[in-house]
């Protein structure tokens, strides 16, 4: 009798065998049974062998049926996983390194500081924002690779790792829009704001980081796509 | 996916679910209620039957639960939910409305 296990396993192919321990040690069980079966039946170890493989006559396409019946289950846990945690750990990253840039080189004097505030066309407020753009974009391509690399662990999609890379934008869009009207409001009477700042914001604070966080996460694009984890 | 496709999935869905319907059983053992209800007719074999289980336990229509034999061999043992058999009446009512359908069409009759 073969070890049936191990042939599973290697017809499986050892990545999916890794990742899914249980479906090998299930497979193998109904093998070994239908084996016992027919020996019970009286044929010989050749033909009832023979007989059991025959319950699989490809296996790639096997591998791929299963992949994809567990996914109807995890699917949720594995976006959760692949994209929204790896975003989690990528804002958190971006943010972190952000503050840590702040806190430890003096650019937060510098924002308010009119010789360096003043060489920008915006009003005051504005130029400070647009400073302190500076050290956030430069952030963000570690902060994307840092949240496609995790999504890439995770059995992450390329276009999976790219999401995940962007989140930090996502909190920070999601956060503006917020506010955006709430400082239309308030700042037009009191003409601190002007549709005409509108395109520059969104370039410095849309379109540049989002270009940041893809360009940090693109050396993680190439990799081969890892199986997911089950939940 | 083609509506044929959909056809063989769901009566082998049917099949499934109606075996497990009076008791939980593992893989190979439904696999061997099919065949020998059906009269050897309906065959499940490694390949067409494991990715079903999985897809109706990832629907909530069965639960499998790891067993072992009194041989020490560890082996799942699916049970219908109660999500599962909700899922059946409506099941044999389509197929019972499809064979009514071809009896008329075709002569061609249900069970």
């Amino acid at each position: 009798m073969p070890d049936w296990e191990q042939f599973v396993g290697d017809r499986l192919g050892a990545r999916f065998a890794a990742a899914h321990p249980e479906i090998v040690l299930e497979l193998t069980g109904h093998l070994e049974e239908k084996y016992e079966d027919l020996r019970g039946k009286g044929l010989s170890a050749v033909a009832a062998e023979r007989r059991a493989l025959a319950q699989v006559s490809d296996w790639i396409r096997l591998r791929k049926d299963l992949e994809r019946a567990r996914q109807g289950d995890t699917m949720k846990n594995q976006q959760i996983r692949s994209v929204w945690l790896p975003g989690l750990v990528s804002a958190a990253a971006g943010f972190g390194l952000l503050r840590g840039i702040l806190a430890f080189t003096g650019l937060r004097d510098w924002m308010f500081d009119s010789r360096v505030t003043e060489l920008l066309p915006f009003p005051a407020l504005e130029r400070a924002a647009c400073i302190f753009a500076i050290p956030w974009i430069a952030v963000l391509p570690i902060a994307g690779a840092l949240g496609a690399f995790v999504s890439w662990r995770a059995g992450g999609r390329p276009g999976q790792r790219v999401v995940a890379a962007l989140v930090p934008e996502l909190v920070v869009a999601g956060t503006a829009l917020l506010a955006l009207p709430v400082d239309i409001v308030i700042g037009i009477p009191r003409g601190e704001w002007s549709f005409a700042h509108l395109p520059a914001a969104l370039f410095v604070w849309i379109l540049l980081p989002a270009v940041a966080l893809t360009l940090g996460s693109l050396p993680l694009l190439h990799l081969t796509t890892l199986p997911a984890q089950r939940g | 996916m083609s509506d044929l496709l959909h056809m063989k999935r769901g009566s082998a869905e049917l099949a499934v679910l109606a075996v497990l319907e009076r008791e939980a059983l593992h893989g190979y053992e439904i696999a061997k209620r099919i065949e020998a209800r059906s009269g050897g007719e309906l065959r499940f074999d490694v390949a067409s039957l494991y990715p079903l289980l999985y897809r109706l336990e990832a629907r909530g229509l069965v639960k499998g639960t790891w067993e072992e034999t009194p041989r020490g061999r560890k082996r799942r043992s699916y049970r219908i939910t109660v999500s599962g058999r909700k899922a059946l009446a409506p099941l044999r009512k389509q197929w019972r409305t499809f064979f009514d359908a071809l009896e008329l069409v075709a002569g061609v009759r249900g069970a």
